[in-house]
């Protein structure tokens, strides 16, 4: 699945830059990150109140 | 190397005449005592037999084979065989799934053999059918390995169910674009879950044509209660729902959280029965079958 730099920007700013660079990395699987970005591409980085809410949720 | 004409002065020609005479030796030693079994048939043929009087033999191993006619439907290499308490002999219980198309009753066969120079035993037989279920409502609902309730959430991106074993013959439901709305406009079926994140994946993303993984029901949040997706039977289109002895289906795997999915069915909407529990492989590519 191809992502926008708005929608990768997104979803850092919803978990954190450590978090998904370790995610990304395949170093540490953060499930916060996967929803995000799984978000973040339907909304095209629109993420709603309630979508960061089930983000932050998720965070380790 | 010349050719032996002669043995301990018996011509070779009358050696031949006698053969076929004499049996080929089997090994020697006493028949194992012939097993007693029972069977028990679970959901789409996964099958239980039990030898029950296991206690009368000493260290036996067991030959399982299950048949339909001439033909084979679960050989002895396809049969789990468990340990008894102390894991220092196989105990009286074995297990499979038999998915084989043929249709019919089966009879399944075991020969006992026990230590102590024992040949084998006598045959066993008892016969089953393959089992599948009848319902107005059929759900799937994430769970634990011992079916209970879990937040770890669904990500399913198809889901059949066949009235045949080996997800064959008719698949219900048709290819839903909506809750209520097949493809072809029928309103045959309805489909429901107990939670749904948002608009981007509702419950008949389950049930549409789509093969994209993304095009899936996701329970995203969900509670262990509502952690479930379903279809009903239209009341009119089936009058009798049909009988489901199979289904296939297709999860996201990075989005799937679900080690175990439980088969529950309802004829009213509001009680429900877990008929079985499956175990689901991490596994987005393949899609898994039962029965």
């Amino acid at each position: 699945m191809p992502y926008s730099k708005k929608q990768i920007d997104a979803a850092v700013d919803a978990t954190s830059e450590m978090c998904f660079i370790l995610h990304v990395l395949g170093v540490e699987y953060c499930d916060a990150v996967f929803v995000a970005m799984q978000l973040s591409h339907d909304s095209d980085g629109a993420l709603t109140k309630n979508d960061l809410l089930t983000i932050t949720s998720l965070m380790p | 190397m010349a050719d032996i004409t002669a043995y301990s002065g018996i011509d070779m020609a009358d050696i031949a005449k006698i053969s076929g005479v004499v049996k080929a030796s089997s090994g020697g030693g006493t028949a194992s005592t012939t097993p007693t079994i029972s069977v028990a048939e679970g959901l789409f043929g996964f099958t239980t037999v039990t030898v029950t009087n296991h206690s009368s033999f000493t260290n036996p191993n067991y030959q399982c084979s299950a048949a339909v006619g001439a033909t084979t439907t679960i050989a002895d290499s396809a049969v789990d065989h468990s340990l008894d308490t102390g894991s220092d002999s196989v105990s009286s219980v074995m297990t499979f799934t038999d998915q084989n198309a043929s249709t019919g009753t089966r009879t399944v066969s075991v020969r006992a053999q026990e230590f102590g120079g024992n040949i084998q035993s006598a045959v066993a037989t008892a016969t089953y059918d393959i089992v599948g279920m009848t319902a107005r409502y059929i759900r799937l609902r994430g769970v634990t390995a011992s079916g209970a309730q879990s937040t770890n959430r669904l990500a399913i991106y198809d889901l059949r169910f066949f009235e045949s074993a080996g997800q064959s013959g008719t698949s219900h439901p048709t290819n839903l674009v909506s809750a209520t709305t097949d493809s072809s406009g029928n309103t045959y079926y309805t489909a429901d879950a107990g939670h749904d994140y948002s608009t981007a994946y509702p419950e008949w993303r389950a049930f549409d044509s789509s093969s994209s993984i993304f095009h899936m029901y996701w329970a995203l949040g969900t509670s262990a209660a509502n952690n479930w997706v379903q279809f009903k039977y239209d009341d009119t289109q089936f009058s009798t729902p049909p009988t489901i002895k199979s289904f296939r289906v297709g999860i996201y795997a990075n989005g799937h959280f679900a080690t175990h999915l439980a088969l529950e069915t309802s004829n009213d909407g509001s009680t429900f029965t877990q008929l079985g529990v499956f175990e689901v492989n991490p596994d987005t590519t393949t899609k898994q079958n039962f029965g």
